[in-house]
């Protein structure tokens, strides 16, 4: 019995070891159309791109669809932005000033959910 | 459902659970009701947890809903097989668990709608309507239909309703909601007013600059939002932690249940659950932003603007204090100090009446300029008119071929009748509020030595620059440690560029919003110290409250491991650790 126990736990430690140290980024471009560029961002379980990369100088739209009826992640911030708004269900229209070359990060309104926007 | 009717209904629902705990010792038994009370308050109150646990685990991710989802899942799901099984049942432990951690989120909850109280206290003293001229009468219209250039009437008594020009009439207003200082502040024509400061007893018409969305006060509440959305460095060092943190815990745990079932298997769940649930570090998402969002809302009531959480962090190691001197600790008004010759001033005020420099301001008060024609202006030299046949003339020392001398020469035709010392006046408040910060103070100007030792005497600055080009200043505030740079914004852009902190002093002008990491909004010095203490005693609430948030996990761990702790306790000492870090905030409201 004891070796059965100790069998399970070692396999869990070890699982959730791998599990969580392999998470990975999902990066996407943002798609330039005529004078501006769009990217979708899925809000579902958290962010699907969570990493977006913008060109500089274009004036930048990040669509969140809310998709997803957690507390945590019906509101979103971008600190240094100074951006803290409610999310609707569906369609949610962010502008990002694109005149700087930098990184700025994002977070679900308790922070438990992060992403970030490359600007180059 | 709010978090609020969450709480209470699984409250409610938790207390024959809890009663039976009280009823035990006296033998008396309640009909078995753990089992569907607790069922209940997991799919009421513990639904939220799980979801988001589930969907961060998706993402290979893990948060605080992780560590009570797993807690109360285990506890749940091993006595549901236990009182199957005729074995011992933990029901109660899983309803607590749920109970007290709901506490906790409905106590961040209110706590994050009162600190944005003061932000929505400053928007209700924007007014709704305002008497608009339309065509020749005033009529009342809403203040979205103002637009730049209208006349808007203001009686005695109102709130002053926008940004605006005073054209005709006069008062006294007090600008408090604006600047936290009540000293009332005469106002004419020509003079600016703002939206949301409230007139006294006088009545002027004045002249929209500004739509309602603009106002000043329009962009301290932006400004005030934006700095109490800001991270602390600090913080984003927790953020970090957090995320490595979940995973380790639950290692801990799994280690712990391990451990006690080769020892003592009875005790194996309930040691590991609570491990998973002591360790749960709610609290410490809490610590730094209860803290900034109530501190910086108090700042801003009187007239203290922080920019974010990175400035404060600043301002709590500064160590030496640089000033500008024209605008910050001088009046930035020149006045006539010493006059020579006969006629100078009227001859002056002739020559100035046309101009907006402040050089001309300072002469022409009291003055009564006489028509002049074919005014010309000599660069730099100085500026010259014709009257009745003479030449009136005034300017610098070069312009009469005098030695370097910082006076204004008055001439006509040609011949020097006078001259005019005109000088910056140090602020009266300027050398009690210098006396009271106990920093190391320096003065930098671009003003000669002079002028610079009188100033620096007359607010009790020894260590002072003179000549100094706006470079100057910077490479001389590189070579000081910690410094904090005090300007007027306006010209201080390679100073505010590499000194520590950057305390701009305006009325909030967008310049001074732009540049500062603390903005004062009245131009009173004493307002300094006051910043910067401000900034101290919200920095160490951060840390007091990052104090209490881990002491309890720290403690916890560890006798939840190896000693006895029940995961009842635990959560209820993760609900007390919640509450202790938002009542410690709270008190950053007291002076």
């Amino acid at each position: 019995m004891k070796i059965i126990i100790t069998f399970i736990c070692i396999i869990l430690i070890v699982a959730i070891a791998i599990w969580f140290m392999t998470g990975h980024d999902d990066q996407e471009k943002a798609k330039i159309s005529g004078k501006k560029q769009f990217q979708k961002v899925i809000v579902k379980g958290g962010y699907a791109p969570n990493v977006i990369v913008l060109k500089k100088g274009i004036p930048a739209e990040l669509d969140f669809d809310l998709q997803d009826s957690t507390a945590c992640l019906s509101s979103i911030a971008f600190d240094e932005l100074g951006i803290n708004q409610e999310l609707h269900p569906g369609k949610n229209v962010i502008s990002v000033p694109t005149d700087k070359a930098q990184e700025l990060g994002f977070a679900c309104g308790m922070n438990m959910f992060h992403g970030k926007v490359i600007i180059k | 459902m709010s978090t609020k009717r969450r709480f209470w209904t699984c409250a409610i629902l938790a207390l024959p659970i809890l009663i039976t705990m009280f009823l035990m010792p006296f033998h008396i038994m309640l009909p078995d009701h753990g089992a569907v009370l607790t069922t209940l308050i997991l799919i009421i109150g513990a639904s939220g947890y799980y979801q988001s646990a589930w969907h961060a685990f998706l993402h290979h991710q893990a948060n605080m809903n992780s560590l009570i989802a797993i807690g109360t899942g285990v506890t749940y799901l091993y006595s549901l097989y236990a009182f199957f099984n005729g074995k011992d049942v933990y029901f109660e432990s899983a309803a607590f668990i749920t109970v007290f951690m709901l506490l906790g989120d409905m106590l961040e909850e209110k706590m994050r709608s009162q600190a944005s109280d003061s932000l929505s206290e400053l928007l209700k003293l924007q007014a709704n309507h305002a008497l608009v001229k339309r065509d020749d009468k005033f009529v009342d219209l809403p203040i979205d239909e103002i637009k730049i250039g209208d006349l808007v009437q203001v009686r005695p008594g109102d709130r002053i309703p926008i940004d605006g020009e005073i054209v005709e009439g006069k008062s006294e207003v007090n600008e408090a909601a604006i600047t936290g200082e009540s000293k009332l502040q005469v106002k004419g024509i020509g003079d600016q007013v703002y939206g949301a400061t409230v007139n006294t007893t006088g009545a002027f018409i004045l002249r929209v600059t500004k739509t309602s969305k603009e106002t000043v006060l329009a962009q301290i509440v932006s400004f005030v939002r934006k700095a109490q959305t800001s991270k602390a460095p600090i913080q984003k060092l927790t953020d970090r932690v957090a995320n490595y943190f979940v995973p380790i815990v639950l290692i801990i745990g799994i280690i712990t249940f391990w451990a006690w079932s080769m020892i003592e298997p009875a005790q194996a769940l309930e040691r590991s659950i609570a491990v998973i649930i002591i360790a749960c570090p709610c609290a410490l998402g809490l610590a730094t932003p209860t803290a900034m969002i109530v501190g910086i809302g108090q700042a801003a009531k009187l007239g203290i603007l922080i920019k974010n959480g990175t400035s404060l962090e600043k301002a709590n190691n500064i160590e030496t204090v640089v000033f500008d001197k024209t605008g910050t600790l001088t009046t930035g008004d020149l006045s006539v100090k010493e006059v020579t010759g006969e006629n100078t001033l009227q001859v002056a005020a002739d020559l100035e009446q046309y101009s907006e420099h402040p050089i001309a301001r300072a002469i022409l008060k009291d003055q009564h300029p006489r028509p002049v024609s074919d005014f010309k202006t000599v660069p730099g030299l100085g500026v010259t008119a014709k009257q009745n046949g003479h030449l009136l003339m005034a300017g610098n020392a070069k312009f009469f071929d005098r030695p370097n001398d910082d006076r204004i020469f008055v001439g006509i035709d040609h011949q020097l009748i006078g001259t005019i010392k005109l000088e910056d006046m140090p602020k009266s408040e300027a050398k009690s509020a210098l006396a009271q910060l106990p920093y190391r103070k320096v003065m930098m100007t671009g003003d000669n030595e002079r002028i610079a030792k009188e100033i620096a005497d007359s607010v009790g600055i020894t260590e002072f620059y003179a000549n100094q080009l706006p470079q100057d200043k910077a490479e001389h505030i590189q070579k000081l440690s910690n410094v904090a740079f005090v300007g007027d914004g306006i010209n201080d852009a390679p100073a505010l560029s590499v000194a520590k902190l950057g305390i701009v002093m305006g009325s909030g002008s967008e310049i001074a919003l732009e540049s500062g990491d603390i903005i004062i909004t009245n131009n009173n010095l004493h307002q300094i110290k006051r910043a910067l203490d401000i900034s101290k005693r919200v920095f160490q609430k951060i840390k007091l409250n990052l104090f209490w948030a881990s002491i309890y996990n720290l403690i916890g761990i560890p006798i939840a491991a190896i000693f006895t702790l029940s995961p009842v306790i635990a959560s209820l000492a993760m609900a007390l650790s919640s509450v202790s870090v938002v009542l410690n905030s709270l008190t950053l409201k007291k002076p």
